[in-house]
């Protein structure tokens, strides 16, 4: 989706046009919710974060610039979200041990068809379960999803000294897992 | 370390390529569209159900409030004796304390007069009533 059909139908959803926005929820939900289940390791926590970040956006769509871009914002709202949930006491962490699912991974030469969903939780979380909430997010943001430092800057708000720092020490960990294997 | 970081290189593409799916999108955008046309309960403004509760409060607090002023505005007349039938009783009780003592007989004419005052008290009781209708 080109950016003036993008804007146009952001302009659409201010004026309460649900199909409008529909468009937008298609558009972005496979994103956003891949994000999520990358940060949360869970499919239903990250169903439930995409559909609540949609439901923000929708909320505070009247405020949103469009000169900002849309993609930033929304990846915004949903990590926020994810935060406040790998924050929250509730939420508990499953202990995975690094096995053959991770030797699979590296080895498989048709991924998708290959893995589901849990496969890969189990993966991400046992690669990623001894970083801190911030390196697991830098991490996910700047390895995975492939972000520039700057758009990570304004998704999270850190600055790009500590988003280096933090991506050091992700990156450190997970070669540290890597070495053992 | 070079073979680690390949290793790590290789982890990282593969993750990137494993891209986690939905089971349904079409379900699951249907479902943000039906609580964006449908808002539940738990997406109403949070001054809404702070309002409603403040608002609840009050109102058992003021009908609380109205039945106390009630009990004490009727404890207060009958503690300044306007209520016709307590100074009626109250004289009923100063005639029949003649026949007060302990034999047999002046407790029955005790137990009589009560009975023929109460009978005099409730015709002014019926009169009273009468009176405030007219």
């Amino acid at each position: 989706m080109d950016n003036s059909s993008l804007n146009e139908l952001i302009l659409l959803s201010k004026r309460n046009d649900h199909q409008a926005f529909r468009k937008i929820v298609e558009y972005y939900q496979s994103k956003i919710y891949s994000l999520a289940f990358r940060l949360m390791s869970d499919d239903d926590d990250a169903k439930d974060i995409a559909q609540e970040t949609f439901l923000r956006v929708w909320m505070h769509l009247s405020g949103f610039d469009t000169q900002r871009k849309f993609s930033t914002w929304i990846y915004a709202i949903a990590t926020n979200l994810c935060l406040d949930k790998l924050k929250s006491p509730k939420h508990c962490y499953r202990s995975v041990m690094l096995d053959d699912s991770l030797n699979e991974l590296i080895s498989s030469e048709n991924v998708e068809q290959n893995l589901i969903n849990s496969e890969l939780s189990n993966i991400i979380l046992a690669l990623t379960n001894d970083l801190t909430n911030k390196q697991k997010i830098v991490f996910t943001l700047r390895d995975i999803e492939e972000l520039e430092v700057e758009e990570i800057t304004q998704i999270t708000g850190l600055s790009a000294n500590k988003i280096k720092s933090n991506l050091f020490l992700a990156r450190q960990a997970i070669r540290n897992k890597l070495k053992n294997l | 370390m070079k073979i680690n970081d390949k290793k790590y290189e290789h982890l990282l593409e593969k993750l990137r390529q494993a891209q986690p799916a939905l089971e349904d999108e079409m379900m699951f955008t249907d479902r943000i569209m039906q609580q964006i046309e449908y808002p539940s309960r738990s997406s109403q403004p949070r001054f809404l159900i702070w309002f409603r509760a403040i608002s609840s409060s009050a109102a058992i607090f003021l009908l609380g409030l109205f039945v106390f002023q009630q009990t004490q505005e009727r404890d207060s007349v009958l503690e300044q004796g306007h209520s016709p039938v307590l100074v009626t009783q109250v004289s009923i009780d100063s005639t029949c304390i003649q026949y007060q003592s302990d034999t047999e007989l002046n407790l029955l004419k005790t137990y009589l007069c009560y009975m023929k005052k109460n009978a005099i008290e409730n015709n002014q009781f019926e009169s009273f009533i009468k009176q405030s209708i007219q």
